[in-house]
Formats: C-alpha cells, structure tokens, sequence
C-alpha cells in the first residue's frame, strides 16, 4: 500500500505516539482536578500548548484546544459574529475555502448574515483588488484559507489580513493545510490548525487568537480554556499535537526540501497529457492535483486499490459530487471528473512515490487504449 | 451583535437537598404547554444522586415533549434511561479523554447539516478513540464493579457516619461510583491538600470548578446549608477502587479530622 493522500491525513509520527502513550495508559487523571496527577496532566497540556503556539510562529496571542479544525472555524466564525459591533453583519470569504467554512457561512447566511464569497482565477488563487472592493465597515470578518486542501495554492493571506484590518474586520486564516509546511504569515487575528494533518493524532485541533480578538465561545459547560471552550480536556491528544507540531518546527527545512524533490520526480514520472490544478508556483507542493483529458478518475482509483489517492477532499469523496474548488478554477464537470489529487510528504519516499505515479500514469493511458 | 434567537424559554426546576424523589418532579411539572425540551443528567456528577428518569420520561412524552438526559455518569454503569436523547461520554467509563457521543432513539428528531457522521456532526473522526470507547463500554469493567462497590461503599459510609462525618443526599438513590461526605469544620480546600499529600485524589465538587474553590453550584442548589457545603469533598470509585484504598482513605479522614480538633481545642 502507497499512501498518496497526505491533504486527507497524516501517518502519526512516532515521536507523536511516544509523547501521547503516559496519558493514554497510566496518567489517566482529569486535568482539571487539583491533585498532584490532575495538575502533572494539566501540566503537560501546558507545554503542548507552548509547542503548538510556537509552531504557528505568531506573537500576541494564544490558543485554545478543540476537538476538530471544524470545530474551531465555526467557533471562529459564529462567536466573532455573535460579538460583532452593530453593524457588522458580513462575512467575506472564498469559493474554494474548506467546508467548514463555506458550510458555516451559508448557516449564519440563514439567519441573518451577508456573505460574498470572491470568485478565483483559473490559478486558484484570489485577486486582491477583488478583496479591497468588497472591504467596508459592513464586514465583520474576512476567512480565507493559507493552503487550499484539495489544489495546494497558497494564498496571499499576509496582504489580505492587512486590508481587513483597515477596513475594522476580524481575519479568520484557516491554515490546517499550511502549519509546518507554508510560514504563517503575521496578520490573521484567529488561526485554525489540526494536529492530524502534522502527524499528529485525530480528534484534537486549536484555534489561535489574537489578544482581544477571542470570538465568543461555541461550547459553554466547565468552562475550560480560560472559559473559552469548555469541555474536559485530552491530555494525550494535546501531547500528541504538541510533540508533532514540534516536529514540525523542527523539521521545516528538511520537510520542504523534501516535498521539493517528490514534486519533482513526480512531475517527471507523469507522460505528457497531464495538466496541474492551479498554480504550480504559488503553491504547497506536497499537493499534486491533476487532470487529464477523458480520464475516468474514479475508475482509476478503484483499480489502484493499493495505492490511497483521492478526487477532490476527502469530505467530498464519498459523496460522488464534482468538487466545488476544482469549478471554482473554472473547470467543467468534467474535467473535474478526470482530476485526481496526489498528497505526499515527510515519511513518503521518492521510490514509492514514483513508483505510485508510474503506475497511475499506465493505468490512465490504459484505461484510453493508449499502450502503457 | 448578531442575534440567533428564537422565541425560546428556560426554565430551572430546584432541588430539595435530599435529592429528587418523582413527586417532587410532577409537582413541578406545571410548565407551560407546548412541547420543549427537558434536560436532566441521570446521575449527578458531584453527589451521585439518581433522577428518576424513566418516570419523568412518561410525563415528558405525554406532554409532547422530548428528554434529553446526560448520562456522562452513569453510562456503562447503570441502565440507561428511557430518553430521547442520551450524551456519554469515553473518559468516565475508562475510556480516552476527547470522546463522546450523543445517542438518538430517533435520528429524524435532528436535523443533518451534512459532512461526517451520516452528516449530522461534521470533523474528521478520531478512530483510535472511537475503538478505545468502544472496548471500554464493552469490557464492562465498571457495570460488572457495581455490585462490589455498592458494599464497599456502604462500608465507608457506615463508618463516614460513625466519624461525625455527613452523606449528602444519603436517603436518595445515588450511583454507587460517587459520593458526596461533609466533615463539618473542615473546610473543602484544606481536606484535598491534605488528602493529596497523603497520596489520595478527590475533589471538591467537579473537576472543572475544583480549582476555582468557589461553592459548588450542585450543593447550593440543593439548599444545603453553606457551612456543610463548604466542607464538603467528592469521592468517587471505579473497578480499580480496592478495600485497601478505601480503609487508606478512611485512616486519612480520622487524621484530618483529629487534626482538625486538636487545632481547635
């Protein structure tokens, strides 16, 4: 089995499994309880905390644990909007952010809130003339994602949070897809982040927030995290995160450079015939989304059962609808149809990858009588 | 400010101190008419008290009404209730800590919203704690200890009373994997210090609010007197909880209490 779908998840690194193994087994204790065990778990949270701040890069803020990225966009968004002074009712965003928060967009939409989602070019990314002309003191908060989770393109998030501050907005950055792989640029007020796509465990998240800009909470109970998202807190699934995004800090450079020469074999492997979704140079690029004339892509992936690849998200693979990013660049149902996406990165070797892609590749051109 | 209100309305219904007996709850069932939602956990998590769920689920349901039960505490210990709508969660039935799950009798009473779950909870699901709930609930660990606790317990309790120490909520039904005792005198804060540096993890009232030492919202609901409240401490036990710890604990509680009376006389 190849693993090609590093966009829908991440094998755990085993420094993540090692840290989360003392809380999974002996210290089981409640972190919030006063005893010396309550307080060695609350402790470690602490320092997970501190590891995943530092791995986001930003200064003047803190985070708060979730339980998923989806979970923390709709708190971002819902308690930014529920704060949001007399007037501000509008939210501007991206036809091919993550749904989370497109989904949460269209929720609020329905009770009550304006949202413009901006169009994008065929290269998947936003223009920011765009974004300044939709910016006035009607906007309570602008959402755009750093590295898209289905094409890879980086936006230019850094500008954009700088033209939402003018205008008076909140910024939300969805940068699931970026953390240890794109720097986070300085700007966003709220940033949300999940440790399963750092290799690190499921079921844990964070959002980051800026001092002030703290939306109100979403889950209300216990009053955890500072009263900001209450609910008992998993000391193992935050060492876990913490160790990986550590990892992940650590391992920047080396994690890059890697990718850099996976794109590349990969690239040379494919025969011609083969198009890039979006932009290949504004662009994370452990992601490789492409197309091909004719290709039926779904029959492709059910007859390279060994190999994990996927069409567009995840989310969206089961559901059999054509993928909303891939129309959003402006390609037909059926050229989204014939797209597939390829996800590789730290533990990923150049020899199976390209092995992988050799595969695909013949199998394509089999598929349209071409000889392999 | 965004508003997403509906004409909604809530209302809290008291405790008598005892605990809850059914017909403290059909007199005050007098709510207005219509259907609504009634939420009442099943096991108290800072006494152990035991609603009288089931009865209350039949007046709800004639009412039109849904029940929403959370039965973080008595999951895989006690039999469910009969409930609409039952939340447990993995962590207080020896499963990992981040896991939950909201149990539907009828899926139709939800509205989906799409993505995972069948579209009714979007995120990624967390797997390894989804089978890590999965093989606590089914190992039985804490259904199968009940029956032992229940006499363990009521060996503690004999001699908590013998000790000039009080049972709150003694006549209710309570779960026997948590307690509430008072040792008068003795304020909360000072008996946990103590008991941790002998080595022994209680708390006083839940864990989320142990830390703030502000009275236990759960005690004062129940009217009970501020000056046994705040001298009261929970203890709970699971399948691990041996005699032996329970007569540790109960040396300990002499210790303090003969502390406390040395100091004061």
């Amino acid at each position: 089995m190849i693993y090609l779908d590093y966009q829908a998840t991440t094998p755990v690194a085993p420094e993540a499994a090692e840290a989360m193994r003392p809380w999974v087994e002996a210290q089981f204790a409640n972190p919030h309880s006063p005893s010396r065990w309550g307080r060695e778990a609350a402790a470690a949270i602490e320092v997970a905390r501190g590891q995943v701040e530092r791995a986001i890069g930003l200064e003047g803020g803190s985070l708060a644990f979730t339980a998923s990225a989806t979970e923390a966009i709709n708190w971002a968004l819902k308690g930014t909007l529920e704060k949001a002074p007399q007037g501000r009712s509008r939210i501007v965003t991206v036809a091919s952010e993550h749904a989370a928060v497109l989904d949460t967009c269209d929720w609020l939409e329905g009770r009550g809130c304006d949202v413009t989602r901006l169009a994008v070019g065929r290269d998947g990314l936003i223009d920011l003339a765009d974004v300044e002309a939709v910016l006035d003191d009607r906007v309570a908060m602008v959402a755009v994602m750093l590295v898209n989770n289905e094409i890879g393109v980086i936006q230019p998030v850094g500008e954009v949070a700088r033209l939402a501050r003018e205008a008076g907005a909140v910024m939300l950055c969805d940068a699931v897809q970026a953390l240890g792989r794109v720097a986070i640029p300085e700007g966003a007020d709220l940033v949300a982040v999940s440790a399963h796509k750092i290799h690190g465990p499921k079921g844990i998240a964070a959002l980051w927030m800026r001092e002030g800009a703290e939306p109100a909470p979403l889950l209300h109970g216990g009053g955890q995290e500072r009263g900001l998202r209450s609910g008992t807190m998993a000391p193992a699934l935050c060492a876990g995160f913490g160790a990986a995004a550590r990892l992940a800090a650590v391992r920047f450079e080396e994690d890059a450079a890697h990718v850099e020469r996976l794109w590349d074999s990969a690239l040379a492997k494919l025969s011609p015939g083969w198009t890039v979704n979006g932009s290949t140079e504004r662009r994370h690029r452990g992601n490789l989304s492409i197309r091909r004339e004719g290709l039926d892509a779904a029959r492709l992936i059910a007859d390279l059962r060994d190999v994990a690849f996927s069409l567009g998200s995840a989310c969206a693979s089961g559901s059999g609808r054509p993928s909303h990013v891939l129309r959003a660049i402006g390609l037909s149902d059926a050229q989204a149809r014939s797209s597939i996406r390829l996800g590789f990165g730290r533990y990923t070797s150049e020899e199976e990858l390209v092995s992988a892609v050799g595969r695909i590749d013949a199998e394509a051109r089999a598929q349209q009588g071409l000889a392999a | 400010m965004m508003r997403w209100s509906r004409p909604w309305a809530a209302r809290r219904l008291c405790l008598p101190w005892t605990g809850w007996a059914s017909s403290d709850w059909t007199s005050s069932t007098n709510y207005s008419p219509g259907p609504g939602l009634v939420a009442i956990q099943q096991v108290n998590n800072e006494t152990g008290v035991i609603q009288p769920l089931d009865a209350v689920a039949e007046q709800v349901r004639s009412a039109g009404s849904l029940l929403l039960a959370d039965c973080a505490q008595g999951a895989g210990k006690l039999a469910l209730p009969d409930a609409d709508l039952i939340a447990i969660a993995a962590h207080k039935v020896g499963g990992p800590p981040g896991f939950g799950a909201l149990l539907v009798r009828d899926i139709a009473t939800l509205r989906p919203s799409g993505g995972q779950e069948k579209g009714y909870r979007r995120g990624t699901e967390n797997l390894p704690s989804a089978a890590g709930f999965a093989a606590a609930i089914q190992s039985r660990a804490f259904a199968e200890a009940m029956p032992r606790l229940t006499q363990l317990r009521s060996r503690l309790e004999q001699a908590i009373v013998d000790n000039c120490g009080i049972i709150i909520a003694a006549e209710a039904e309570r779960s026997p994997a948590i307690a509430a005792y008072a040792m008068p005198g003795v304020a909360s804060a000072s008996q946990l210090v103590q008991f941790d540096l002998a080595g022994i993890s209680v708390s006083a009232g839940s864990a989320c609010s142990s830390g703030s030492m502000k009275p236990s919202r759960v005690l004062e609901a129940m009217g009970l007197p501020p000056a046994i409240a705040s001298c009261a401490i929970r203890v709970s036990f699971g399948p691990n909880t041996s005699e032996a710890d329970v007569e540790r604990f109960l040396a300990e509680w002499r210790r303090i209490r003969d502390r406390a009376a040395a100091r004061a006389a």
